[in-house]
């Protein structure tokens, strides 16, 4: 493994390339040594540095003999809704495809491609005709070159759905609705339909399921589907694992079960909620199960807009901000803001106290070296610990790591 | 007196509601709406401030969009088509 750690004046501040987890439903947990470095990359963002860490995990020589050209995924910062881009291109010919639209009062999708120099765009699908998915697609078709648009088939009698058709059709772009089981080739991308089989449920669980696979790297996205559309697509026995999921329904408890993610095993997570939304998202229990799960969460609150670049065979996490995702509700936690310190929770190891880890509290427990925001909850629900050593127990906590707490010499049992 | 929209129920339990004039949401407590309301369901409202203070149900426009919608879904579906399927 190589390992380049520089200081740059990148817009981005966090990125991390994995090694693709392969295809199928056989995928492997992350080893020890990527946990390692996912641990430095959150490191790296509590700190209010420019700090940019890449892990090259790939022979530099069989990178040079891939097919597939790097490929973009864009999810879009557009506070409380979703959009997301995804491009690559292929010799000479650069595809597009934008999964829902944004909100819908809104023009920052529009903005977002145009900033992007995109032009052209190979398909919009629209999960579902709720506001803040099928927002801008009027606008978006009325600037860029849409080749076709799909949607699920449902109908909204809302101003912006039915100035979504006219466009559409005064545009001649195509109009499709993929059925579960379609497959489709966009270039290189391959895309799968999962759901919905028909539109028995309710909107949300009406939504669009969409898997990609780019080369050994997959990504699905779900929409709005809640527990509902999760269990259709478990007991139809589609092929779920995707090592990038967008998370549902904007991160609400309602979906995100852990039958549904024990199927999708995510390496990364990601949800789109705006700050301080009126809903709460996203809701602890759904950050909880994902953290159980093992999966790396970025939230667009508070990471703007994440991209996630792959070559088909590993991928890297960029994000725009340093974020730290809330664990709580916001209007709790601007309840109990003043009462924690977090600039102080990041000292870095001098400040030699011993923090015990069976009674300290989690901003102390963040001292020590390998534990932060996302860590210090895991620790605290498996106390009590026998030894410093049982920090084990720990997900993403080996032997690697256990060896820099005990460098770090801070951790302790007892007062 | 405003059009407004009722695009969604949230998993908070409220209503919201779209007022395309003000390029504004609004989210309602959903007992304050007519009962016979659903998503689909378009309003004349009246606003105060940021809270609308009265509900009417437009039925007239409700139906008028409904058929609008229909028509173009209709036209649309006919002819749909992907040039990505894999065949």
């Amino acid at each position: 493994m190589i390992k380049k750690i520089f200081t740059s004046l990148y817009l981005f501040a966090g990125l991390l390339i994995f090694a693709g987890c392969g295809q199928g439903t056989t995928q492997p947990t992350i080893p020890d040594n990527v946990n390692d470095d996912l641990e430095l990359v959150e490191e790296e963002t509590k700190d209010e540095q420019r700090e940019v860490v890449e892990v090259d995990v790939s022979d530099p020589v069989e990178q040079q003999k891939l097919p597939f050209s790097k490929m973009k995924v864009h999810y879009i910062d557009v506070g409380q809704a979703d959009a997301t881009l995804i491009e690559y291109s292929q010799g000479e010919e650069a595809f597009a495809v934008l999964i829902d639209t944004g909100d819908w009062n809104s023009t920052e999708v529009v903005s977002y491609l145009q900033d992007q120099n995109i032009t052209d765009i190979d398909i919009v699908a629209v999960t579902h005709p709720h506001a803040d998915h099928i927002g801008q697609l009027d606008k978006i078709i009325n600037t860029f070159n849409v080749a076709e648009v799909w949607m699920n088939g449902e109908t909204s009698e809302s101003q912006v759905f039915a100035q979504s058709l006219a466009v559409i059709e005064d545009n001649n772009v195509d109009y499709y609705e993929p059925e579960v089981g379609d497959v489709f080739d966009i270039g290189p991308l391959e895309l799968a339909v999962l759901h919905p089989q028909s539109l028995a449920g309710d909107t949300n669980n009406n939504s669009l399921a969409i898997r990609l696979q780019y080369g050994d790297v997959s990504f699905l996205f779900t929409g709005d589907s809640e527990e509902d559309a999760e269990s259709e697509m478990l007991s139809r026995g589609a092929n779920l694992q995707a090592d990038i999921l967008q998370v549902g329904h904007h991160g609400s408890k309602t979906s995100t079960t852990d039958r549904f993610l024990n199927a999708v095993k995510p390496d990364i997570a990601i949800y789109s909620a705006s700050v301080d939304n009126q809903y709460g998202h996203p809701h602890i229990e759904t950050i909880n199960r994902l953290k159980k799960s093992g999966a790396l969460v970025y939230g667009t609150d508070a990471h703007g807009t994440v991209i996630v670049e792959t070559d088909g065979e590993t991928f890297n996490v960029q994000t725009n901000n340093q974020g730290t995702i809330k664990h709580t509700p916001p209007e709790i936690e601007t309840e109990v803001a003043p009462t924690p310190e977090p600039k102080k929770e990041v000292q870095p190891v001098s400040s030699g106290t011993c923090v015990d880890i069976n009674s300290a509290s989690e901003a102390e427990i963040q001292r020590i070296i390998h534990i932060g925001p996302a860590r210090s909850q895991d620790l605290i629900q498996l106390r009590p610990y026998q030894s410093v050593d049982d920090l084990s127990k720990i997900k993403g906590i080996g032997p690697a790591r256990i060896a820099d707490i005990l460098a770090q010499g801070i951790a302790c049992i007892g007062g | 007196m405003y059009s407004a929209y009722l695009d969604r129920f949230t998993d908070n339990e409220k209503a919201l509601l779209l007022v395309e004039e003000l390029q504004k949401e609004f989210h309602v407590d959903i007992s304050t709406i007519p009962s016979s309301s659903a998503p689909g369901t378009w309003f004349l409202v009246e606003i105060q401030g940021d809270e609308i203070t009265s509900f009417q149900i437009d039925e007239g426009k409700t139906a008028e969009m409904k058929q609008e919608v229909n028509d173009r879904l209709h036209r649309l579906k006919s002819k749909k088509n992907s040039r990505f399927k894999r065949s």
